[in-house]
Parts: structure tokens; sequence; C-alpha cells
């Protein structure tokens, strides 16, 4: 399953639905995601707590939390149906196709075990190859993320780590499976600004080396669009507007893409900007667009009709009855 | 005669005691010499990033930890000379906003009953009735939908509790609120929500603010003065206009960059594993850095406009 095909995507997410049953009912945080990454292209996900985007990664795992199920859709790795694998073969996909940077780097990692083991013991998990050979790529690939002295880390046990230093390891766990897409749940939020930049551009450069590919999430749209070339806007479990970050950046068509940039901008003498309303709580399933409360455009067909699907170029896509904004 | 600052920190150290390993304890200076005042209705921003001290300073400032060394003034009183009575009419003068608001309610308790806390404890003037009207009064002016009054926190989202919270400090009538990281965990939709309810109440109460943030952003747009702090010490200090315009400290323009993920501006080196205790704190990250940094560096006016920087290369 490693070799990507000519012009596909490596990864397809098409009309994604996660459904979770709780004592107090069904929750839907997934209703209709599509979202299509292919071979070495760094993509972001931008939104806001509750709009699914870790439940976005953790469909295409295939990781449900208790209770949960994808309900309708299709996740595909290279036009193979992610939701038909075995556990052979969802053991063999997780990690070696598709490997996993969570946010909290340290309890991500093994606190009982030196750095070095858990690098060389990930390695392995993928190849038949020597203690010899793994042992060599944790010591180059902790070089490659700029540790200085790479056999002083290695000795090291989770809790002697720094918090950049414990995600540049969980970095180079990540890239022992040779994965060809690298998921990243928010890897640098819990760093301090300085940090941050530093850790981005590492797992960026690091990830191109490779040939590999990036699905990176993050409630914060500067860090997303740091790594990011494409972008995509969530909001009520489905990705409402993607395309080229420049756009997004600069001028997004999505309402509530928008409304996200002006919030960014706090000027000096100016009340600050907000989204008045309140995030759905995604108890029922959206027929019509689930932005309309809050939309300072919505129109008589937000209210009657279901969402239209815009498809912009060969990327650009949009979930608004607006259509494409032209300003 | 002038009337004095609400609060006035001077020469504030506090050192911590911490056991690395058996037999090996170290001591370590979160907070060194900090002075700094706060004018009535005014707002100063703290800044720095996690280990920089800022919330060691709002420790000291609530009194929830003694001080080392130094003074802490509430309207001109020394905080730590005041006998149990004065000091709980001083807690009414001060009051906190926390990081998390789902964390600083009680779960069990209606948000009314949690707001109304704050009143029946500290002001005991009050009669009931009154109480009861400054309950409304406050829960109104931060704009909580009275359908959520009697409700318990986990019915109401971030920011609405984030407003109850701040409610909450503002109903003992407080002269100075100190607000810890208060948009830190909110989403960026309700952020401006939230800053722009502060101001909206410092207008409205004239009460003066500690912000303390790593959000440079929202210090810079509702501070009128700053300080960064990085390892304890204050780096830079003066009005937002001048810090956030034209940053002095190498630190404060690689912060600056940062949060603007502006990086090809000015670049700090890796955090250090081990940090200096003596000389230029910053030195092993900076890019200026050259021999004459190893000494200790005082926070001198600087000569173009007067603010305090940390750093004979700048100042």
């Amino acid at each position: 399953m490693n070799s990507g095909q000519a012009n596909g995507a490596l990864l397809s997410l098409s009309g994604v639905e996660v459904t979770i049953n709780t004592l107090s009912g069904p929750v839907h945080p997934l209703q209709g995601v599509d979202l299509d990454v292919y071979p070495g292209e760094t993509v972001g996900l931008v939104g806001e707590s509750g709009s699914g985007k870790s439940m976005t990664l953790r469909a295409i795992l295939r990781l449900m939390p208790p209770g949960g199920a994808i309900t309708g859709g299709s996740v595909k790795w290279q036009d193979r149906s992610v939701l038909g694998l075995d556990t052979d073969e969802l053991q063999a996909y997780r990690g070696s196709d598709v490997a996993m940077i969570y946010q909290n780097p340290v309890s991500a990692l093994d606190p009982m075990l030196s750095v070095e083991r858990q690098i060389v013991d990930a390695f392995k998990a993928n190849r038949a190859t020597s203690d010899g050979v793994a042992e060599e790529f944790a010591r180059d690939a902790l070089r490659d993320l700029e540790f200085g002295n790479p056999d002083v880390i290695l000795n090291r046990y989770p809790h002697q780590l720094s918090g950049g230093m414990a995600q540049r390891v969980n970095i180079a766990l990540a890239l022992a499976c040779g994965p060809s897409l690298i998921l990243a749940d928010e890897p640098t939020t819990g760093l301090d600004m300085t940090t941050q930049i530093r850790v981005l551009d590492l797992l960026e450069q690091q990830v191109h080396a490779r040939n590999a590919a990036l699905l990176f999430i993050s409630h914060d749209l500067r860090a997303v669009s740091r790594v990011a070339r494409n972008i995509g806007i969530m909001y009520a479990g489905q990705v409402v507007e993607f395309g080229p970050r420049e756009r997004i950046l600069t001028d997004p068509s999505h309402p509530y893409a928008r409304a996200l940039l002006e919030c960014m901008d706090l000027r000096t003498g100016e009340r600050p900007r907000s989204i008045p309303g309140l995030v759905p709580r995604m108890t029922e399933e959206y027929e019509l667009c689930a932005f309309r409360d809050r939309c300072p455009s919505r129109m008589a067909a937000c209210d009657e009709e279901p969402l239209p699907v815009h498809k912009l170029g060969r990327r650009r896509r949009l979930l608004c009855h607006l259509g494409p904004h032209h300003g | 005669m002038a009337k004095s600052p609400i609060l006035e920190v001077r020469n504030l150290f506090k050192t911590y005691r911490v056991r690395r390993s058996i037999g090996l304890v170290e001591t370590v200076k979160a907070a060194q010499d900090i002075s700094f005042a706060v004018e009535r209705g005014r707002t100063l921003g703290i800044v720095g990033e996690s280990g920089s001290g800022k919330s060691t300073v709002a420790r000291c400032l609530l009194g929830l930890t003694p001080l080392t060394e130094g003074e802490v003034l509430l309207d001109g009183n020394q905080l730590g000379a005041l006998g149990v009575r004065k000091m709980r009419s001083h807690r009414r003068m001060m009051q906190m906003v926390f990081q998390m608001p789902q964390a600083s309610f009680d779960p069990t308790r209606t948000v009314r009953s949690s707001v109304a806390e704050p009143l029946r404890r500290l002001r005991s003037d009050m009669s009931r009735t009154q109480q009861d009207e400054r309950l409304a009064e406050v829960l109104t002016a931060v704009s909580l939908g009275e359908e959520l009054w009697d409700r318990k926190p986990r019915a109401l989202s971030g920011g609405q509790l984030q407003r109850a919270a701040i409610a909450r400090a503002l109903a003992p009538d407080p002269e100075l609120l100190v607000l810890d990281e208060p948009t830190s965990s909110l989403d960026l939709s309700v952020r401006g929500e939230i800053l722009s309810l502060l101001q909206r109440l410092q207008e409205e109460f004239h009460v003066a603010f500690v912000l303390i943030s790593h959000d440079l952003e929202a210090v810079r747009v509702c501070a009128d003065d700053v300080i960064v702090m990085y390892l304890g010490q204050v780096v830079e200090e003066g009005t937002a206009a001048q810090v956030f315009g034209s940053p002095a400290h190498p630190y404060t323009q690689a912060l600056i960059a940062a949060s603007k993920f502006e990086t090809d501006s000015f670049e700090l080196g890796p955090k250090g594993e081990t940090d200096p205790t003596a000389g230029c704190r910053l030195m092993p990250r900076c890019p200026l850095a050259e021999e004459a940094c190893s000494a200790e560096q005082d926070l001198v006016p600087s000569a173009t406009d007067g603010r305090m920087v940390r750093c004979w290369k700048v100042s």
C-alpha cells in the first residue's frame, strides 16, 4: 500500500458522518466531511472547539471514541476503503501509512521507556531490521530535528524533556514509521510562542524531506498557514471552505471564514470583534446551513434549501448559498 | 493631594525551593525585584512566556503566596501588615478572574449562587436586598441572559461562563481586577466578545486591571502600560504604544515577531536547558549577545523615550 497512484489522492474523505451514542442521546460531530490529501502535500484544517477537526483525524485512523461509529460516507486510502480493512490491515495502515502526532507531547510518550527505546521500537515495528540500524535512524532523526547532542537525548526519559523537546521526539517517532501521511493534532498548542514556530518549521522541513504528506489541524489559523499550502475551514462537522492558503488568508468566501479573520484582526482604539451567537451543539443533524443563525449574510435560501457545494477549480470548494466572494 | 495608585508593588522578590532529586534542593528565583504601579481605571499588561514569572506575580498580588521580600500596597496600605478583619475589606477591593471558567465555578451550584458568594462574604455592610440588586446589576452589566442565571455552569458555553466569572469578580465593587489569561481557553470567535466587555466595564465601573496574558494582541489593544518578563525579571516596561510600537529589548522583539508568526524578522535561539543565574538571562538565546552581556544588567530608562529596558545594548 505504499506507492501512490498517478494523480490520485493519497487520502480521500467523502461525506463522512460520525455518530456517538451518549447517555443523553446521539451526537453528530461529523456531518459530511469531504477532504482530499494528495501525495507530498500539506493540508491544514482550522476550526473552533466542537467543529469536528479532531474527530476527522479519528475517522481517518478509524479510532472511534466509546459509543462512536462512522455512520456514513467513505474514507479511502489510495482508492482502498479504510472502513473495509481487517484488524491486521488496519494495524499496518496505522503507523506505516498514516502516523499521528498528538497535542500533548509529554503524555504521548511512554514514561517508562527511554527516547531511544521508543524510536527504535517504532522503527522496528514496521520493518524487519536490526537494533543497530534502528539506533542509527534514531540518532539521525534527532539530529535532523536540531538536537545538538542526540546521544544525550536518546538516553533520556520523557519527564526529562521540555515540551518543545518532547514534541520534536514525537515528530521523530512519527517519522520512524516511514508514513506517507502524517496527521498532526494541534502539535504546538501548549508550547511557548517562540518554541512553537521552531517546531512547526522543523515538522514541515522533515515532512518535505521525506516526501510525506501532512494533515495539520489547529484552532490557530496562523499556525496552520505557516505549514499548510491548502487550508480547510471547519464548522459544525463540515469543511465549509477549502482552498489555497493565500486565498483563505486574504479573501475567503464563506461568511464564517471572513468573520474569523475579522476576529483575529485586533486594532487599537476599536472594540475587538466577535461572532455573535453560539456554536451548535451537534445533537441534531443539519439539513440546512448550520451557521445561518450567526451569519451576517443570511438570505431566504439559507432557511429553505440544503447547502449547495460549489466546486471552484481543481481544489477550491465552498459550502454556501452566497457562492464565491468577488471583492 | 494626588491620589495614590490603586496598586503599587515595590521590589517584590519570590524564591521557591524545589527538590530536584534526593539531597539536591535548588532555589528558583520566580520573581526578582519587580516594581510597578497601577493607576485607578487603567490597565497594566504583563506578558512573557511560561516560566517568566507572570503568574507568580499575580499570586503574590492576591496574597495567595507570601512574598520573599518586598511590598504590595493596595490603595496605599501594605498588604502583609493587615490584620484579618482589614484584609477582608481589602479583599473586596481586589478580585481575580481565572483562565479556565469551567474550573473556577462550583459545578453543583447555580451561576447566580456562585456570583452572589463574594457579595455575601465581603459586603456584609449591604442589606440582603441591596446585595440582590447588585447581583442583578453585575449580571446584566456582563450581558448574561437572565435565563442562564439559575442554570448550572455546565449549561453555559465557555464565553458565557467567563462573563459570569467577570460578574462575580465585579460584584463586591472592587477597585482592581487581576485577570490571568482571561481569553486563553476561549475560541477566537468569543475572544473579542470578552475583550470588548472588559473595555466597556472599565469605562463603566472605573476599575483598574492587571491583565496577564501570553496573547500579545489582546494586551496590545487593552493595556495602557505593559511589562515584559523573562525568567523572573522585568526586561522592558513602558506604555503599550512604546512597547508594541517599537519594542526595544531583544526578547520583546522576538516575542512580538513570534506572536505574529514573523520569524524572519528576529529570532531567538532555542530555550536553554539550564538558565544563567547571573548577567543577562537571555544571553544564551540572544543573537545580539556579546561578552559585556555577562555582567549584571539593570533596568534603566532608555535615552529616547524614558521607557525602562534591561539591556545595555539598547538602553
